[in-house]
């Protein structure tokens, strides 16, 4: 099988400012007559439109079947040319680029230097060019439905905006009801925003919304497949305790499981009672039985103890502390190491706080000590501060106030079930168990697997506004997936040769993006490795580790690294 | 293996890029019009992980004195942790090398992001010193294809 | 959706995100930004890691303009472009843009760099290094002709896209059939020069953290601006501009204690032996894993947190920073001598949106953002067919910019199909 390379290559002096530093006389001389080269032109202004579609008659002309453009970095202009030369049948993959700009004219001083650097660039670049293949196109189905695991403000908003969007959605939730942490008196009202009635109204769309199935008291015990054609296994408790299994083939999945208050019993070293309340708990009484703040002067809040992050505490701390300042003329003490204001409306809230008598007392390195003084019924708390103490020997400046009820602040943690489901999807964690490592790459929406996407607090502390925009950056992200019902994608994926791959399944250990899969067959012969086509992100880690050298990334090709190299 | 010290001796420094980060900077040392040693040749891949331990070998054999392996900062890949394995590929290469004679720091892996242009052209400025330094290497195949 | 048009004022990172969306969606985007480059705020921001990524998240502003590098045929843009007029009927919009440019054109400018290696007085520098267009500008303090050597001709004679013209010329354009506009103007970083007691300008070595990521972009790493000497001991300043009613904005800015953190951190990894110290107020939490990030710089970086804001900075003689302040352990008034200080200023609404408000009849709260009518529709104005994204609402980090242009997209598209 004999082809004939016939190599056009077009160079660009950019308005004659390359020339000034690469002598194009030269490289013309060098390569008229050079192997598999048959054509060869300066040019200009090459990215001038007029130029370009010039381009495809010079291709046709001279029978052409691979390009060389050597000009400015393809980071500018590559999407460019690829699209232009296509047009003239010349398949994506035949196309070159040499960056003769950026990275030979202005990177070296010397004239010589520079245009000895451009024809080593040039003659590299024809080594592998004639290494390259043509790549083909494949067209696939794929799922216009979404499943949306959780059923809180994320879970919701992400369902309404995908139906709106003409995309059906699963929405699935453990409860035998919806609304996540919003619907719970953590949350209370502020100067522009009710969550409780937003929370509602977002029930109330989705109840009435056709496009949007919701199964309450419903779990996703596993997942099978790939983006586009993921199978998966949903488990339904009905009322008469009995389960149900519905299997599902959906396009995309969200997770929105949200997050839950968490009070580590040692790390305060006191225990709950009617006189140590958690936050949420206080929260609760003020909002259903406020009452039993009747015999109540005067409140402590512990923050800052078990952790310095308060994005979602710290908005409920100041509102609690001015309604019972305010409405139930309380005396309110707020120990705390830093005061959470990173939000609307909280700096103004602070002062406001203030300015009704609720007393912020700040400690650093040393935690306040607590007290219980049965005597007198009452609770002790002692913090060292420099400016207001007084100095009792040599124990240092403290201050003691005195109260009768204590509520410690919580952590904020992942809810239940997030690690295993997790591990159902393969999804990383990050240190503190919420969805995702920390890589920027993967913010604010994907995960590490393409068509798993998080959104909300499972993902880490957000605030209202944070998770409705992200729910609408989901959903364009889905909607950019889903949105033709067949689609193309090159064949450019990781590919394994079954002749050389010995099973060892260091691959499938090595996708980051979890793209590989062991299909067994009861043949042993017939059980191979396949790497799904639209999953794999092109990246080569699988390549670069099989000990075999089984698997081959067509674009880059060992055979055409080692033509570029030097 | 030692060569001798020419003054007027030019490293052949191969570069593998990563596309996402290292072939932008490069790029960005050229806009600001940042001069680097000539001998230094740019080969792009699409993640640092894509490297093999015989992608560098064979730029030794073929005539480079030098090979820079350039990735993304940690946690910052795009496809998640290409630097790091490829890291570990190097330092790994590094010891069998020099248990053959040729010097650990010909070979070695930085990390960079897309918009540290000055940095690009400071490691490359200190690699070329370094070689300079060490002379050039010669173990070679038979008819390298870089002119040595 | 083609006949559809959006208008995007401002080619921030909100600008931009929402531009490639809506593009993708194969509405047709005019994206005008008033500066000769697009990229806003971020794009002269360096990225803040040595080794590690200190997850400043700079790097995805300059991955999205690369998308819209490669070739969108949707996405119009118009530089050195302010809105000069908009005309409203029935739900169209007629916005007539006032285009002005200072004398290197950047529809006409290549990027080639010749100006700047003839120009005898080193006036000329690349606008951005990565942002498109990638153009040249002329400085007008260096500059000879500016200066009275009127006949220094050396750039325009060289250029070879006559894109260098003295004579800048205001032109003016209208753009017809506008179906929807977003306005993500974004912020202005705070000039500190109204803290006289700080002496930003006066004292040479009192940066604003603005200039140290210009300067990191440029140098790739910080010198002292009177002697070009490396500093060994540097203040970080935090809340400069915000929560101050001396100077009238009491809000908190959100980002600062962020990037705070982080400069210390880039400071300390590119040499362990600087010394670090942050005044703060109160230490906001920011990012993924706050507690061990916070944790790690006090324990293996070392940096120390004061929790006292400085009364005065001043300089002597020598250089060297003076900062006055209250020892939080034992209320004392102490002074600290440093090599360097940093303040982190605080974000505030760019100076011209209120007259842009003014314009579209767009409403401005009591500090200079937009406000919105609806908290549920977090990107519509009270004007019908105009949005707004990004900075504009108040401090945002990138990553929230991102996310909130995405919902005014989102917003758009479903406005514009009813």
């Amino acid at each position: 099988m004999h082809s004939e390379n016939r190599i056009g290559i077009f160079l660009c002096n950019c308005k004659k400012v390359l020339s000034k530093k690469v002598s194009f006389k030269e490289l013309l001389a060098y390569f008229k007559d050079y192997k598999d080269v048959e054509y060869i032109e300066e040019n200009n202004y090459l990215c001038n439109m007029n130029t370009a579609k010039e381009l495809e008659k010079r291709i046709k002309d001279n029978k052409l079947n691979r390009v060389i453009i050597a000009a400015c970095s393809p980071q500018l202009k590559g999407t460019f040319f690829k699209n232009i030369i296509s047009e003239s049948g010349i398949n994506y993959n035949l196309i070159s680029f040499v960056n003769l700009r950026e990275q030979c004219a202005m990177l070296f001083s010397e004239e010589g230097s520079a245009t000895r650097n451009a024809i080593n660039l040039i003659e590299s670049s024809i080594r592998r060019t004639i290494k390259q293949e043509p790549i083909k196109i494949k067209t696939t189905m794929i799922r216009q439905s979404v499943l949306v695991i959780g059923g809180g403000l994320a879970g919701l908003q992400t369902a309404l905006n995908l139906s709106k969007l003409y995309y059906r959605v699963i929405l699935v939730e453990r409860n035998n009801q919806l609304g996540g942490y919003l619907k719970t008196d953590y949350f209370f009202e502020g100067k522009n925003v009710n969550y409780k009635e937003l929370i509602s109204k977002k029930i109330e769309e989705i109840i009435k919304n056709n496009r949007i199935i919701i199964l309450n008291q419903a779990e996703l015990i596993e997942l099978e497949g790939f983006v586009g054609d993921f199978k998966a296994t949903i488990k339904v408790s009905n009322m008469n305790k009995k389960n149900e299994i519905k299997y599902l083939n959906i396009g995309a999945i969200v997770l929105s499981t949200g997050c839950q208050n968490y009070l580590p019993a040692d790390k305060y070293g006191i225990s709950l009672s009617s006189k140590v309340q958690k936050l949420s708990q206080l929260a609760d009484i003020i909002n259903k039985k406020k009452e039993s703040l009747n015999n109540i002067n005067s409140i402590c809040f512990i923050s800052g103890i078990i952790s310095d992050d308060q994005r979602l505490q710290g908005e409920t701390l100041l509102k609690l502390s001015l309604k019972l300042a305010e409405e139930h003329k309380i005396q309110v003490y707020i120990l705390c190491k830093n005061v959470f204001v990173a939000q609307d409306g909280l700096e103004e809230l602070y002062q406001n706080a203030r300015s009704k008598g609720v007393l912020f007392l700040k400690y650093n390195k040393e935690s306040p000590r607590i007290d219980f003084k049965k005597d007198i019924n009452k609770i002790e708390v002692s913090l060292y501060d420099p400016l207001l103490g007084v100095d009792l020997s040599n124990r240092g400046k403290k201050i003691t106030i005195s109260c009768d009820l204590l509520a410690l602040e919580e952590l904020i943690i992942p809810s239940t079930g997030t690690k295993e489901l997790s591990e159902i999807l393969q999804i990383t964690t990050d240190g503190d168990g919420f969805y995702q490592q920390g890589n920027i790459s993967l913010q604010p929406v994907f995960t590490n697997r393409k068509g798993i996407f998080t959104v909300g607090s499972c993902r880490g502390l957000k605030s209202v506004v944070q998770t409705v925009d992200d729910s609408a950056m989901v959903s364009l992200e889905i909607h950019n997936l889903l949105k033709e019902k067949r689609i193309q994608y090159k064949l450019d994926g990781a590919v394994v040769d079954d002749d050389k791959c010995i099973l060892c399944l260091t691959c499938l250990r090595t996708c980051p993006h979890k793209a590989i899969q062991l299909v067994k067959n009861i043949d042993p012969n017939q059980t191979r490795i396949v790497i799904n086509g639209l999953a794999c992100e092109r990246c080569g880690l699988c390549v670069s580790h099989c000990p075999a050298n089984a698997i081959v990334l067509p674009r880059y090709k060992n055979s055409q690294i080692f033509a570029e190299i030097i | 293996m030692k060569g001798n010290k020419k003054n007027d001796f030019t490293p052949k420094i191969t570069i593998f890029c990563c596309e996402n980060s290292a072939y932008r900077a490069a790029d960005m040392a050229g806009t600001l019009g940042l001069i680097i040693p000539e001998g230094v040749k740019i080969i792009s891949l699409p993640c640092a992980g894509r490297l093999e331990e015989v992608h560098v070998l064979n730029a030794l054999e073929e005539g480079a004195d030098g090979v820079m392996v350039l990735g993304c900062l940690k946690d910052s890949c795009k496809f998640l942790n290409g630097d790091t394995r490829t890291k570990k590929k190097i330092d790994f290469l590094k010891e069998t090398l020099s248990d053959i004679g040729i010097e650990k720091s010909r070979v070695d892996f930085f990390n960079i992001s897309p918009n540290m242009g000055v940095k690009f052209s400071e490691l490359v400025v200190e690699m070329n010193e370094k070689l300079i330094e060490m002379g050039p290497l010669l173990a070679r195949k038979k008819n390298p294809r870089g002119r040595s | 959706m083609a006949d559809k048009s959006v208008l995007i004022v401002g080619a921030g990172i909100a600008g931009i995100t929402a531009a490639l969306r809506l593009a993708r969606n194969n509405f047709k985007v005019y994206l005008i930004d008033r500066e000769a480059y697009i990229g806003g705020q971020a794009i002269s921001y360096n990225c803040i890691g040595v080794e590690n990524c200190n997850k400043c998240s700079v790097c995805l502003l300059q991955r999205r303009v690369r998308e819209i590098e490669e070739y969108f045929p949707n996405i119009l843009i118009k530089v050195n472009s302010e809105i000069e007029e908009v005309k409203n009927s029935k739900d169209k919009f007629d916005v007539t843009l006032k285009k002005g440019f200072s004398i290197i054109n950047p529809d006409l400018c290549q990027g080639c760099g010749l100006c700047k290696k003839v120009c005898p007085s080193s006036a000329i520098t690349v606008s951005h290094p990565q942002s498109i267009p990638r153009t040249y500008k002329v400085n007008p303090e260096n500059c000879l002709k500016i200066n009275g050597e009127e006949d220094c001709r050396k750039c325009i004679d060289v250029c070879p896209f006559r894109a260098i013209d003295f004579n800048s010329i205001i032109k003016e354009e209208t753009l017809s059939d506008i179906s929807a506009i977003i306005l993500t103007t974004g912020f202005e970083p705070w000039d500190p020069t109204a803290k006289a007691e700080y002496g930003y300008r006066e004292n040479k070595n009192v940066i604003t953290a603005s200039d140290f990521k210009h300067k990191l972009y440029m140098n790739g790493h910080i010198c002292r601006p009177s002697d070009q000497k490396i500093p060994k001991k540097i203040a970080i300043i935090q809340c400069v501009g915000s929560r101050d009613r001396s100077i009238n904005n009491q809000n908190c800015s959100r980002i600062c204690c962020g990037y705070g953190i982080q400069m210390g951190r880039l400071l300390k990894e590119q040499d362990p032996e600087v010394e670090v110290s942050i005044f703060y107020m109160d230490i906001q939490p920011f990012g993924k894993e706050f507690n061990k990030t916070f944790n790690e710089s006090k324990k293996d970086f070392n940096i120390k947190y004061l929790k006292s804001i400085p009364s005065q900075i001043t300089e002597n003689e020598e250089g060297k920073v003076i900062i006055k302040y209250e020892n939080p352990r034992n209320g004392n008034i102490e002074k600290q001598y440093f090599d360097l200080a940093i303040l982190s200023i605080a974000t505030n609404p760019a100076k011209k949106f209120g007259k842009l408000a003014e314009k579209l009849n767009v409403w401005v709260n009591d500090s200079g953002f937009c406000e919105i009518p609806n908290y549920m529709q977090g990107n519509k104005t009270n004007k019908t067919g105009v949005f707004v994204a990004g900075t504009s609402l108040g401090p945002k980090d990138i990553n929230e910019c991102i996310a909130n242009a995405e919902n005014a997209a989102l917003e758009v598209m479903l406005y514009l199909n009813k």
